[in-house]
């Protein structure tokens, strides 16, 4: 594969691209680094077995449109989608992850508040072109690749969905949402500021929406439970954007969050290649019902 | 050694944590690794999973039963020492299951919300990827 991928990124870079390794793979795509010379770049190619429905382009051109208005996310370089698989090819941003940023002492307050600024910032950006159904249309979306995930019936999988579709929330402003800020998607650079990568689920949305799917990664390195309590998280972001968070709208988009990585869970299971990283995921979703049964209990 | 089928479980996690790991393109190291959880888990999983999952079905059945008498019985008639088929009676039951919660709310969904979340909970250590509370371990 190495070799066939190096074929076609010189074919369309119009050069001898060097040091073409495989990085860690996302839901729906591959990634490799390599280098133009001194020019560090990577590129990012739909896979056969992708969990989820891929839109290179579309995630280009926000990337693109992103990077115009200044904000800290990859370069664009190149999209290409009429090869067998799409590809974009993006500048390789300098920085390490959140948990290794910690480890070499960077104070955990401080990085959480600044990362809150970041997202408020994306809140914040205007891009059009994007989808952008709100409440009604994420439920069906995600009610949609469950029913093609043709998985067996859960009891609290059902009764979610049900909840969802019978409480959803007065239509609010929409505004640009990455929809999967969370640690393994943020860099710190040399200097400190913080980087966003992976836009592929990025839409119009809720801005609880966001936050939403934010807290529900709570482990000692996430930006939600590691660096910021839930509390001081939403205190921080009503303080930056004047948006205080209504605790039942985020009940619900906090429901609709657990739900969409049921999903995208429920979607790895039906993979045709046997992935162990899937199947741990796809074992994962009784995490996933105890935190439904959390919110679908709450007086 | 005992070459019982758990113990087998949790050796050969430890064979690919210790040596298969560090033999594979790096690229590959992630998935061993997580294979190696998949094995642990399951062995946690098997070492109590007939038991649990006939309770799971039984508690289930039990606040069905008043709605839905028939279908109850014909699905305790259908309770199995054989873990497969097992496996696919919870799922019949979680439809049934389903089907009565759709019609309910308050203190009667109140009674299967609980339900299943004590079943959540004593499952908890059969999965890898996000935190185990304590006391579920």
């Amino acid at each position: 594969m190495t070799v066939e991928l190096e074929a076609v990124l010189n074919r369309h870079l119009g050069t001898q691209v060097s040091g073409l390794r495989r990085l860690a793979g996302g839901a729906s795509h591959a990634t490799w680094a390599f280098d133009i010379g001194d020019r560090q770049l990577v590129v990012r190619r739909e896979v056969d077995s992708g969990l989820l429905a891929s839109d290179m382009r579309g995630e280009f051109d926000l990337i693109a449109a992103l990077h115009a208005q200044g904000l800290p996310v990859p370069e664009p370089v190149l999209c290409v989608t009429d090869e067998a698989r799409a590809f974009m090819v993006i500048g390789r941003v300098d920085g390490t992850d959140l948990r290794k940023a910690l480890a070499g002492g960077v104070e955990r307050t401080d990085l959480g508040r600044r990362a809150v600024q970041l997202q408020a910032q994306v809140h914040a950006t205007e891009v059009g072109g994007l989808r952008g159904d709100g409440p009604a249309g994420e439920v069906h979306h995600w009610a949609t690749v469950i029913e093609q995930a043709k998985a067996p019936v859960d009891a609290v999988l059902a009764a979610a969905l049900a909840w969802l579709s019978q409480h959803l929330p007065d239509a609010a402003e929409l505004t640009l949402v990455h929809a999967d800020f969370k640690a393994n998607n943020l860099l710190v650079g040399p200097g400190g500021g913080l980087a966003v990568l992976d836009w592929e689920l990025a839409h119009r949305g809720d801005p609880v929406e966001d936050l939403a799917w934010t807290m529900l990664w709570t482990t000692r390195d996430d930006l939600v439970g590691g660096l910021l309590s839930a509390a001081d998280y939403l205190a921080h972001y009503a303080a930056v954007t004047g948006r205080h968070v209504d605790p039942e709208r985020l009940r619900f988009w906090q429901l609709l969050a657990v739900v969409k990585l049921w999903s995208i869970f429920l979607t790895g299971l039906r993979a045709d290649t046997v992935s162990p990283t899937l199947l741990l995921m796809g074992r994962s979703t009784v995490w996933l019902q105890a935190r439904a049964l959390d919110l679908l209990r709450v007086r | 050694m005992r070459a019982d089928g758990l113990t087998t479980l949790t050796a050969v996690a430890g064979f690919l944590d210790d040596e298969v790991v560090l033999a594979v393109p790096p690229e590959m190291a992630g998935e061993v690794r997580a294979a190696a959880k998949l094995l642990r888990t399951a062995a946690t999983e098997l070492a109590v999973r007939h038991r649990e999952v006939a309770v799971e079905i039984d508690d289930l059945l039990a606040l069905c039963e008043v709605t839905e008498p028939d279908a109850v019985r014909l699905l305790r008639s259908r309770a199995t020492e054989d873990l497969a088929a097992q496996e696919d009676v919870r799922e019949q039951v979680h439809e049934l299951a389903s089907h009565v919660m759709a019609r309910l709310d308050g203190l009667g969904l109140d009674v299967f919300l609980h339900c299943l979340g004590e079943h959540a909970a004593r499952r908890q250590s059969w999965q890898a990827v996000f935190p185990v509370p304590e006391g579920a371990r």
